[in-house]
């Protein structure tokens, strides 16, 4: 006789637990997605590309604090706030690439949107989940940099932390506003392409061949000697929320819209429309699926 | 209600339905409801099930008609699915995930307020609790299938639709999850089961749906429905001390349309089998002999299911 035992099967138990609705749903796809883009709880491999974008940008900004921290002046040689756009650009729109499969790809070719769906959740929820997600990633990922260098060169400043502070209030709206035309512009390209292509690595690589081809041809065509070539400046969409930083900055930059002649404002209605046409396409992929 | 198609407890309801793909009619004009208990709903490939089951839980839209869940339309009200449970004939897991993160994702999708411990309850229901921390994406067909069953359960739902649950899973995985749905409908859960595999169905549900080629064919418990079928000679094998002579007498009385003897045993088709039944005493009397055994032949699911089709 022996007195070890074991239940193998106890049948089915009951949840006695709370449920919620479809705010809970809503947040879990956020959560997920955090986790998706940035890697958590997943292998070394999925967390190097991202963890190494975010830390570039931090570290970009810690080192422009830190160089003026060791000249022992601020210098306008450095770039700040609005330039610092510039500096970084590459990085984000890398960002952008990856993220914006990584939230929507996968649900499609792993047939799990029927999973999402059959939870209380509608299509748009699940959309507007996805946006959320990729909207608080990229700010933050906008934003933190810019917050390094800001309250790094206030601690450095001659007059003093909060002296700077003041003085400098306005890029508290500034950053944030065209952090957020930036994240418009490509959020909304990468996710149209993220809808239709069904995998990470093309769908990102469509995402950045667009940009930089649009890019490429817009310089070439509105430069072209025909009626009318000024318009293909429209296609240099990567340089509409530049041309708008430009506008809110005072910055004296050197864009192809500018060059065409257009104001500040048509970038801003362009990226826009953008944001527009890419809605339409994305809803109209995903009102037929699953 | 006198009407078979439709249950007084009825926790899914189909109203006229239809819906079409283009030109492609894919469930047509279909009424009946679904309460308590387990529910099996049987079809040929391309029969409409999966897509009628899609509109239950909302993922389609009927073309006419509408579905309720608990007296709700889905499409119209997605929060009455935070009470229903949907395992997908697709594959709808994520292979990079583990067991438990994939059903402790399910958790948190349906708010479940203490998603640890629901995991936990879900993957021990399915037996998956060894193999819990093992990516989705190395298990078998069958280890996959109980994964997808625990992220239906894992809220606890009391209506479960399960497109195919059993599909890939070994013969000791199938009796695991045919007991478990048996449970689940013994304790007042609606299930609605879709299979192809007809014992199976016919081990677990009270009551069947067929559906074939878009349209209701027979909605009811598989021998109330073979009664039904009074045009189709019921078989009764009969075994005797005498299969010749019982054979010869048989085949003299009206209540039978042919007879045939198989290893010593006759299988008579019946046209009247309640006729049959008077009989059969009657006639081992006046020839003495002795009667061993008397039963139906084809009122199995598989019998009554390949008439259904053999109709159309």
């Amino acid at each position: 006789m022996t007195d070890r035992a074991i239940i193998v099967d106890r049948g089915y138990r009951t949840y006695d637990g709370e449920r919620r609705g479809t705010g809970a749903a809503v947040g879990a796809i956020i959560r997920d997605g955090f986790r998706r883009v940035l890697g958590l709880r997943r292998k070394a491999r999925s967390k190097l590309f991202p963890w190494a974008l975010i830390g570039l940008m931090v570290m970009l900004a810690a080192l422009f604090v830190l160089i003026q921290w060791i000249a022992g002046e601020l210098t306008d040689d450095l770039p700040r706030y609005g330039e610092y756009f510039d500096t970084i650009s590459a990085l984000p729109i890398l960002f952008m690439a990856l993220a914006a499969p990584q939230l929507l790809v996968p649900d499609r070719t792993q047939g799990v949107l029927a999973v999402y769906l059959s939870r209380p959740l509608r299509m748009g929820d699940y959309l507007l989940a996805k946006g959320i997600a990729l909207f608080t990633l990229m700010m933050a990922l906008y934003l933190t940099p810019q917050l390094i260098l800001h309250l790094g060169l206030a601690g450095l400043a001659p007059e003093g932390f909060f002296t700077y502070l003041g003085d400098n209030a306005d890029v508290l709206w500034k950053v944030p506003v065209v952090a957020f035309v930036y994240f418009c512009l490509h959020g909304s390209l990468a996710v149209a392409v993220a809808s239709y292509v069904p995998r990470i690595g093309f769908a990102a690589g469509t995402y950045l061949g667009i940009v930089i081809i649009a890019n490429r041809l817009a310089e070439f065509l509105s430069e072209a000697a025909f009626s009318g070539a000024r318009w293909f400046a429209f296609l240099a969409f990567e340089q509409h929320p530049r041309y708008v930083r430009d506008w809110v900055f005072d910055l004296p930059g050197q864009t192809i819209m500018g060059a065409a002649g257009f104001e500040p404002w048509a970038a801003l209605a362009a990226v826009g429309a953008i944001v527009a046409a890419s809605a339409v396409a994305v809803w109209a992929q995903y009102r037929r699926l699953p | 209600m006198t009407d078979a198609r439709f249950v007084d407890d009825a926790r899914l309801v189909i109203e006229d339905v239809s819906k079409w793909f283009g030109q492609k009619v894919a469930v047509s004009e279909i009424s009946c409801s679904i309460g308590p208990g387990v529910t099996g709903l049987l079809g040929p490939n391309g029969a409409g099930k999966t897509t009628l089951l899609r509109l239950l839980v909302g993922l389609l839209h009927p073309s006419e008609g509408r579905v309720l869940v608990e007296g709700v339309e889905p499409q119209r009200d997605p929060t009455v699915l935070g009470d229903v449970g949907f395992v997908s004939e697709d594959e709808s897991v994520y292979g990079s995930l583990s067991a438990r993160q994939f059903v402790r994702f399910n958790a948190t999708l349906a708010g479940v307020a203490d998603p640890d411990t629901a995991t936990t309850r879900a993957l021990e229901t399915v037996a998956l609790t060894d193999v819990a921390d093992r990516r989705v994406g190395d298990f078998s067909k069958g280890m996959r299938q109980r994964a997808k069953v625990a992220a239906a359960l894992v809220h606890d739902p009391s209506v479960l639709i399960l497109d195919e649950p059993l599909n890939g899973a070994d013969p000791v995985q199938r009796a695991h999850l045919i007991d478990l749905f048996v449970q689940l409908g013994n304790q007042g859960r609606t299930v609605l089961v879709s299979s192809h595999v007809l014992h199976e169905v016919e081990r677990m549900a009270d009551r069947v749906i067929a559906v074939i080629d878009g349209r209701l064919a027979a909605v009811g418990g598989v021998r109330s429905l073979r009664t039904l079928m009074t045009d189709i000679p019921q078989t009764i094998r009969i075994d005797s001390s005498d299969a010749r002579g019982l054979a010869a007498a048989l085949v003299a009385s009206p209540y039978v349309g042919g007879v045939s003897i198989d290893d010593g045993t006759v299988h008579a088709k019946a046209s009247d089998p309640a006729g049959l039944a008077r009989a059969i005493p009657i006639v081992a009397r006046d020839l003495g002999l002795s009667i061993t055994r008397v039963e139906p032949e084809d009122e199995s699911l598989e019998s009554v299911f390949g008439y259904l089709i053999g109709r159309r």
